[in-house]
């Protein structure tokens, strides 16, 4: 699964990053590193974008990138 | 928010601190620290704390980025303090981020002296990760640990004595917002820091290999192992920056480096990310041992969250938060602006009183200091515009509201984060074309900008009023709006559609490309400092003086020429020999005394307005006005209105005021003259009202959507750095203003109206 299909209040462990390289590099640089645990906290009003704890603090992205975060629930 | 512990002045020291400069050879300029960090870590409140007011803005070279410096004063000496701006990475992504790299490393000039890293104690993992980076390049350096507040208040502990062992260089607690700490962090910076102790990250075992097969060469290159180690995450990282890293390599060592890249690929190692994940590594074995967190609790921070989020509520807020902004700018700067108008009035008395009559006078009285007062009649409703712009900022609730409107602002083709420019242009384009600086993607930021004039600013309000007032008062829409509230509703609309409409076709045109990734971080609430507030809404009340100020006084007085000139001109009445008719006729029937005085007065009033009416009407400015008239004849407009349309460049409010010259209209504070001057006045030709509802219409609609604002384009070409973008913008909004108000008018014209 991914990010994006991420139960609400579900916790997930990051397994591979899928999207552009630049997009790789600096989601892992906020956090998103394969094998830590991110949260879904909410989506927004209108279903995009969604927020995650990642790393003991809060960061929003949009459905398209989380679709290219590869996880598994942990 | 929990209040502040006691302040923990102490320094965790990890090696003894280094000569702060030989008193025998003081240096010969100040030492240059830098102030590097995260976004939203309270940089910029302990930048305030650690300079005062000793501060100035500046660009870095050749970029519209800010670069705030200050000095500061350490028990070693005063030091150059750069306030560099918040960064995730060394490894950069965006313009910002790559000023940040290349300040740190020295790239074009002498490294700094110290950088002093701020990190956030509520989350120290990822403000980690920046500080190792900074640690790698070698430079002496220090960490504040701030919001220490914060994070004792949700009871999170950093052991700061442990953290300054593992990094190797000095960690000292800070509360930027109360200052707290401050004074032990300059005594750290003028003890000159440390370089950083920990350990190299440690890559995954292929990446590792691939690094050992390149140290050897890059070694050779770079002069020094430890130097080549720093530039690898370059060489094994993303496909751009490698690419940018090639080019300066030797041809030979660039194909081995790429074909270690391909061998990575392979063995299925992310040559992109790699760097990033074994630096995460050693960030989460480094906070394993320093901080102690509890388990995380619905804290008020996520009840505040779930209210501002809210499908409804959030809305609302939202709603309200907007309310109060407009009420804001349109109601409570009402007393100060019109004290700047009093302060003026009083000055052009002053002025009118002490100067012989004449041209000079003129000058002064109508040009210059009404193109001062021009100026600075706004500057109240933007400096109050720019203090609820920080305190929404500092607070963190502009995050969420980004957060809410991302997929709603993603139909024209914009960020989330578009909405403040947008919201700020109903003050005044300016402000919100700077503020656009916030967003990072260069497509977004000239599409918002592009956006922002068409949103109906402070300026076109008057105009909005006096047509509004005299042709749409009386009678209501749908039962309950009076027809003018209508029309000024309808005026707000068509701007927005307007300016979304541009937006979303630039970005599927000149501006293509799909849109940036949101990568928004949701900051912890807090409460904002009045200082930094203060301080910053100064700041940019300034930047707007200094920006728009020189462009609107320019062409106050250009118009001012126009105006005025030319004086020899032959007049169709003798106004002398009207004043000396009109004084004898006064004199002859009324007695003497206050009555008489007063008759005269008003006569002298009169005829005065007459004739400045005339000779408006031949002046350069008038004569434009004449010329105009074939183009904007179609748009229902006749040369009168083409008169001010000119004067309105200077600002759009001015159009009144022309108007009230143009009609001789008597300036009796509330416009009642011009509004019925304006509703008297018949076209000899058809024997119908000049100004008809239906060119009342046009008019607005013309307003809504021309450019007619010199110093808007003024501050465009300077945030864009080419005229290509603010003379586009010219012609692409007068010609929607013209092709619109045509289609009103004449589409009215047709049926009847």
């Amino acid at each position: 699964m991914t990010l994006q299909e991420t139960p609400l209040g579900g916790a997930s462990r990051i397994r591979r990053l899928t999207g552009d390289p630049a997009l790789r590099e600096r989601l892992v640089e906020l956090g998103l590193s394969p094998g830590s645990v991110v949260r879904l906290l909410r989506r927004a009003p209108l279903g995009d974008p969604l927020e995650f704890q990642v790393r003991g603090y809060r960061l929003a992205i949009r459905g398209d990138e989380a679709a290219s975060v590869e996880a598994e629930p942990a | 928010m929990k209040p502040c512990h006691d302040a923990d002045g102490a320094v965790a020291t990890a090696a003894p601190p280094r000569e702060a400069g030989s008193p025998a050879a003081p240096p010969p300029r100040l030492r240059r620290v830098l102030l590097a960090g995260n976004p939203n870590v309270g940089k910029s409140s302990l930048f305030n704390r650690m300079t005062g007011l000793h501060q100035k803005v500046t660009n870095f070279p050749g970029v519209t980025v800010e670069r705030k410096v200050g000095r500061a004063v350490t028990p070693a000496g005063p030091v150059e303090v750069v306030d560099l701006p918040g960064s995730y990475s060394l490894a950069p992504h965006t313009i910002e981020e790559r000023v940040v790299r290349d300040e740190i490393r020295g790239a074009d000039g002498p490294p700094p002296d110290l950088v002093v890293v701020v990190a956030d104690a509520t989350n120290l993992a990822r403000n980690l990760f920046f500080a190792l980076q900074v640690l790698e390049t070698g430079v002496p350096a220090v960490v504040a640990l701030n919001c220490a507040d914060a994070a004792r208040g949700e009871g999170i502990s950093v052991d700061a004595a442990a953290l300054a062992r593992l990094l190797g260089v000095p960690v000292v607690p800070t509360v930027g917002r109360t200052g707290e700490g401050v004074d032990a962090l300059l005594r750290a910076v003028g003890e000159g820091g440390a370089v950083g102790t920990a350990p190299a990250p440690r890559w995954r075992p292929e990446a590792e290999a691939a690094a050992a097969m390149l140290a050897g060469p890059l070694a050779e290159r770079f002069g020094g192992r430890e130097e080549a180690r720093r530039r690898l995450p370059e060489i094994l990282g993303s496909e751009g920056r490698f690419a940018e890293m090639a080019a300066g390599l030797p041809p030979d060592l660039a194909d081995r480096a790429r074909r270690e890249r391909a061998h990575l690929a392979a063995r299925g190692v992310d040559a992109a990310t790699a760097s990033a994940e074994a630096r995460y590594a050693l960030v989460d074995s480094i906070a394993a041992e320093v901080v102690h967190a509890p388990v995380a609790t619905l804290s008020w921070r996520e009840r505040l969250d779930r209210l501002f989020t809210h499908r409804i509520l959030g809305t609302l807020v939202l709603l309200g938060v907007f309310a109060l902004l407009f009420q804001a700018v349109f109601a409570w700067s009402g007393p100060l602006m019109d004290g700047v108008d009093a302060i003026f009035g009083w000055l052009g008395g002053r002025a009118a009183a002490w100067m012989a009559p004449g041209l000079a006078r003129d000058f002064v009285v109508d040009g210059l200091l009404a193109g001062f007062s021009g100026v600075l009649v706004f500057v109240p409703q933007i400096a109050v515009l720019f203090v609820l712009i920080e305190v929404l900022d500092d607070s963190g609730y502009l995050a969420r509201a980004a957060f809410l409107l991302d997929r709603l602002m993603g139909k024209a083709g914009l960020p989330g984060r578009a909405f403040l420019p947008l919201v700020s242009s109903f003050a005044c384009a300016i402000p919100g074309i700077l503020a656009t600086r916030s967003i990072k993607d260069p497509r977004d930021r000239f599409a918002t900008i592009c956006a922002a004039p068409f949103m109906s600013c402070s300026a076109r309000l008057p105009v909005y009023a006096m047509v509004i007032g005299a042709l749409f008062s009386g009678g209501t829409v749908l039962g309950f709006l009076s027809t003018g509230a209508a029309v000024m509703i309808a005026m707000y609309l068509v701007g927005i559609a307007a300016g979304l409409a541009t937006a979303g076709v630039l970005r599927r045109t000149i501006l293509k490309g799909g849109r940036s990734p949101l990568l928004l971080e949701l900051p912890a609430y807090r409460l904002p400092s009045p200082r930094s507030v203060l301080l910053e809404a100064g700041r940019r009340t300034w930047l707007f003086v200094s920006r728009a100020g020189p462009a609107i006084l320019a062409v106050a007085v250009v118009l001012w020429c126009l105006a005025t000139f030319p004086r020899d001109v032959p007049l169709e009445k003798d106004y002398g020999a009207m004043r000396r008719e009109a004084a004898a006729s006064v004199h002859s029937s009324a007695p003497a005394g206050p009555d008489r005085e007063a008759a005269l007065k008003a006569e002298e009033g009169r005829i005065a307005r007459l004739e400045a009416s005339e000779r408006l009407s031949k002046s350069y400015a008038g004569r434009l006005g004449h010329l105009m008239e074939p183009v904007i004849r179609p748009l229902g407009f006749d040369w009168k209105m083409g008169i001010g349309l000119v004067a309105a460049f200077a600002a759009r409010e001015v159009f009144v005021s022309t108007l009230g010259v143009v009609y001789a209209a008597g300036d009796d504070g509330e416009g009642t003259s011009l509004r019925e001057a304006i509703r008297r006045d018949v076209d000899p030709a058809t024997g119908r009202p000049v100004f008809r509802p239906l060119v009342g219409l046009s008019l607005l609609v013309f307003f809504v959507l021309a450019m007619q604002c010199f110093s808007t384009l003024a501050v465009v070409r300077r945030e864009t750095g080419s005229w290509k973008w603010p003379l586009g913008m010219l012609a692409w909004m007068t010609s929607l203003a013209w092709l619109a108000s045509f289609a009103v008018f004449q589409v009215g014209s047709a049926l009847g109206y």
